[in-house]
């Protein structure tokens, strides 16, 4: 089984992980998951995204990731039995509590290890194999041997995450958070001090950031060495950023599947993908010890990306006319570039505007306004509009 | 565990005192160490101290390394739970502590912990209140003093910034936060780095608690009559520097917005 994983951090970023390839999502609730203070899923609507999943034949994870002091347990195995019944694929679990109580008072839920426990040897596979955990999140910091080798040594699921933000730190083992801000970095409240700049007496100023991950250049390596999911880090971004990184990589997994993937290919899809993030990023831990490249130091600032332009609502075939919601300004004469998971990116020059009152506008200037625009090529409700950023053909 | 105290002595040549036992951090699986012990420099009935998470490689050595442990050591302090399953196929003697620096912060969680280990040492990130309830109803040890260990990366973060900036490079190397003031301690090697604080932990107040044992680690602080500087630390006399995290409850979830003042 091999299956491409997403975050989502609501029931609309759900949906569109779901649409643009993603076979499963890895979603928290509003109690004991880490990302606490993101939007994040009532009970309702985990149900929702259950059977919305379920009706698609796709899978549906739950983080239940923090690790708990005292007073976070109340409430805890009544929500395990209602996750239960809501009959989520599994539960995403790092405190050995959690996995016990599902173990001892036997509720039908698979377990898969979280990341937080920073599994990097078979060892440590097989202990957790020992109390029931199906599958294990491996640490980021993995390496091809550990992962052959727990492969071969448990025959467990494995997971790895192929895309996004990296911690400096080992998942789990760093508090620095809590330190600074009282912010619980292992409860879901991680301020990120590992992306902070450091005073050195006498010395340039003293960074620690990780730049992103991404796997492209081994992901067929990781397939002959036993990994079964791909997942994508992210619960806290929009919905552009999911559809355009699960995008991305579902065209590569399929490709690889029917062995067409090629060089050009993941070099147009590793320029893709750092725009959307605004990072640099590499395969960081899988074949070597990250090094000073794999850093940032100084100089560096995020800025956030403004590529996506409008969400397609509605195509019109007879008129050939698209429905619009905006995102961010563009205008008239603009290059840009649709999207979306059942068609091949095409480039469009903006000539012509109208805003809902059909009043032909010059730009599209007001967030989520409603537009119109003349286009002569199929489109389908949730493509995207994004700003032109690369032609594929120049990685030919 | 019949001492009192356990004891990470770092560069300080301590001499033995009642109550107390030496850890020795085994070489090649420790981070974040100022000194490590070749299995053959270890003392017969010693308690050995293994830090790093391990790869796939390091517990095959350590598979490998076994019999000669078993030889020495009576004991062993971890935080990888590989070890564990190594042991428990070994069916072996020794004594097992579980210090899994961050990771056990609740009774319920040390609970599950006690069912395959020996001992459970709790994490330094919780309160003095936590730390009270979880030791009145399960036997664990604590940290009492020392550096408090905030973040374990497996990079080479040091090396990483000289070569980036051609620097020296130093070990412990040290860093200043700007806005709160802070200074952490980096100490590296190969297998990756540590950041400590710079300010000193006293949990003296823990002596009050029905804690089994306590953890003192001395590494980076300088010591040279351990018997009456821990006499001066059981009568409250040591510089109290920082309680950290002891009076300091972290916070779960931050409040709504307009109830933040940030």
């Amino acid at each position: 089984m091999i299956e491409l994983l997403a975050p989502a951090g609501d029931l609309e970023k759900l949906k569109f992980a779901f649409h643009y390839g993603a076979d499963a999502v890895y979603i928290g609730g509003q109690n004991f998951s880490l990302r606490a203070n993101a939007k994040n899923f009532s009970l309702e609507d985990i149900k929702a995204g259950v059977e919305y999943a379920h009706k698609m034949q796709k899978r549906v994870y739950v983080t239940v990731n923090i690790i708990f002091h005292n007073k976070d347990t109340e409430g805890l195995e009544e929500y395990l039995w209602e996750l239960s019944r809501i009959h989520v694929d599994a539960v995403i679990v790092s405190d050995l509590f959690v996995i016990e109580l599902i173990r001892k008072q036997n509720i039908p839920l698979e377990v898969h290890l979280s990341t937080q426990a920073s599994v990097l040897n078979h060892k440590s596979a097989s202990f957790y194999k020992s109390l029931g955990v199906t599958r294990i999140v491996l640490a980021r910091e993995a390496s091809r041997e550990d992962i052959k080798a727990i492969k071969e040594s448990t025959g467990l699921e494995l997971e790895c995450f192929v895309h996004g933000a990296m911690c400096t730190s080992l998942s789990g083992r760093c508090v620095l958070s809590n330190r600074l801000t009282n912010r619980d970095a292992n409860r879901g409240g991680c301020a990120q001090i590992c992306r902070w700049v450091f005073e050195v007496e006498d010395s340039p100023k003293f960074s620690m950031t990780s730049k992103d991950l991404n796997m492209i250049p081994y992901l067929e390596e990781m397939i002959t060495s036993g990994v079964n999911s791909f997942k994508v880090e992210g619960r806290m971004r929009g919905i552009y950023y999911i559809a355009t990184v699960i995008l991305c990589y579902r065209r590569m997994l399929d490709k690889i599947k029917d062995h067409s993937l090629t060089k050009a290919d993941e070099a147009y899809y590793l320029a893709l993908l750092n725009r959307v993030a605004n990072r640099e990023s590499s395969p960081q831990f899988f074949d070597k010890l990250p090094g000073e490249k794999e850093q940032y130091f100084l100089g560096r600032q995020e800025v956030s990306n403004q590529d996506f332009l409008g969400l397609v609502l509605d195509y019109d075939e007879k008129e050939q006319i698209v429905t619009l919601e905006q995102r961010n300004y563009f205008k008239v004469g603009d290059e840009v570039q649709f999207f979306g998971p059942n068609m091949e990116t095409f480039s469009y020059t903006v000539h012509t505007i109208w805003n809902e009152n059909g009043e032909e506008i010059s730009i599209a200037n007001h967030p989520n306004m409603i537009l119109k625009m003349p286009l002569d090529r199929h489109v389908s409700r949730l493509d995207m509009m994004r700003i032109k950023v690369f032609d594929k053909e120049s990685f030919l | 565990m019949k001492n009192k105290y356990l004891v990470l002595a770092g560069n300080n040549k301590l001499e033995k005192v009642d109550n107390t036992l030496f850890l020795f951090p085994l070489k090649g699986y420790c981070v974040g160490m100022s000194h490590e012990y070749a299995i053959q420099e270890i003392p017969k009935g010693s308690y050995i101290y293994v830090n790093r998470l391990f790869d796939s490689s390091l517990m095959n050595s350590f598979i490998e390394l076994y019999p000669s442990i078993l030889k020495c050591a009576q004991g062993i302090v971890f935080e990888d739970l590989g070890v564990l399953e190594v042991l428990k196929e070994k069916n072996s003697p020794l004594k097992t502590i579980l210090y899994a620096t961050h990771a056990v912060c609740s009774l319920e969680t040390t609970l599950a912990y006690l069912s395959y280990v020996d001992s459970v040492i709790l994490s330094p990130d919780i309160t003095l209140e936590e730390i009270k309830y979880i030791s009145s109803q399960a036997k664990v040890g604590a940290v009492l003093f020392g550096h408090l260990p905030l973040m374990y990366s497996r990079r080479q973060l040091v090396t990483n910034y000289a070569r980036h900036f051609g620097v020296e490079r130093t070990n412990p190397f040290l860093i200043k936060e700007p806005i709160h003031n802070k200074e952490f301690l980096l100490v590296e090697n190969e297998y990756g780095t540590v950041l400590y604080d710079h300010a000193v932990y006293n949990g003296y107040e823990l002596l009050d608690c029905p804690c089994e044992y306590y953890l003192l680690n001395l590494e980076f602080t300088q010591i040279e009559h351990f018997s009456e500087w821990l006499k001066e630390f059981e009568a409250g006399q040591y510089p109290s520097t920082s309680s950290f995290f002891l009076h300091q409850e972290t916070i779960y979830r931050l409040p709504p917005k307009e109830e933040r003042h940030d």
